[in-house]
């Protein structure tokens, strides 16, 4: 991993973030964003402000089960504002017919720093599987 | 003296907002020439607008780390499809010699292997680096915005 100094927290939020996802926890999930963000999910226009986001992770929880893990290459801490970038890997649920498939994705995140926390501000992933 | 005081932090202030307005018009510059040859199949002026260590993660691969693999990369993308598409600027900010972007793409992609030309719609989300004055490309993932088929 390449991470500048005082990384520690936003590592922390990741892996937050990685188990709210497994445990498809939204309230935990939406305690991670921050005041204004934007969440672009694959297939969907981007998600901007936190009423869209709660809707779309409703929408994924509605459709899938995740049990995936981060692996994070990337963190740059800027004063109030940082980076990330991550993969993760592992498998999905689908509910609609009870397959498990493969999940894998590069994700992009920006973090701010919230009264004294770090949420995330804007990301955007894609899968990484091959077509 | 109030009045010379008050002169020179009021120029002071002018000069650090032009100053980091002409920095983010500086992203905006590189997100443009982005565009341009993307459009135009140009991939020297691709790479000349990544950074020196870069990451590009386009759709159904891994990431590609670095100059060599990028390039392999775009080779990969203009051997399959002609783009035309334009860049919608959303959100920038500038930090020092690091910046952000979020951007969507809309337009047509031709698919060379049968002619087809299809709807070609993207989010994006940017960090730069700002390398010897110029904003370069540093991290770029794009994920489709066009409902699954």
């Amino acid at each position: 991993m390449n991470s500048t100094k005082n990384s520690g927290e936003v590592i922390q939020l990741i892996k937050e973030y990685e188990k709210a996802l497994n445990e498809k926890d939204i309230l935990k999930i939406l305690s991670l964003y921050g005041a204004n963000p934007t969440f672009m999910p694959q297939y969907a226009p981007a998600q901007v402000g936190k009423d869209a986001v709660k809707s779309a992770y409703e929408y994924v929880f509605n459709t899938l089960e995740l049990k995936i893990s981060f692996e994070i290459h990337d963190v740059e801490v800027l004063g109030d504002t940082a980076w990330a970038r991550t993969s993760s890997a592992g498998k999905t649920k689908i509910l609609a017919i009870g397959d498990i498939v493969s999940e894998g994705n590069n994700e992009l995140f920006v973090f701010k720093k919230e009264s004294g926390s770090w949420k995330i501000h804007q990301y955007i992933f894609s899968t990484n599987i091959p077509r | 003296m109030k009045k010379i005081l008050f002169g020179v932090l009021l120029g002071a202030l002018s000069t650090s907002i032009s100053f980091a307005k002409s920095e983010k018009e500086a992203v905006v510059d590189t997100i443009k020439s982005y565009e341009k040859a993307l459009n135009g199949n140009d991939i020297k002026t691709i790479l000349s607008l990544y950074d020196i260590k870069p990451t590009f993660m386009p759709q159904n691969a891994p990431a590609q780390i670095g100059r060599d693999a990028v390039k392999t990369a775009y080779e990969n993308v203009f051997k399959a499809i002609d783009l035309d598409i334009t860049f919608e600027i959303y959100e920038v900010e500038v930090f020092g010699k690091t910046a952000w972007a979020r951007t969507s793409s809309a337009g047509k992609a031709k698919i060379l292997a049968n002619g087809e030309t299809i709807s070609e719609g993207n989010n994006e989300l940017f960090i730069f680096k700002n390398e010897n004055g110029k904003w370069k490309i540093h991290q770029y993932l794009f994920s489709t915005n066009l409902p699954r088929k």
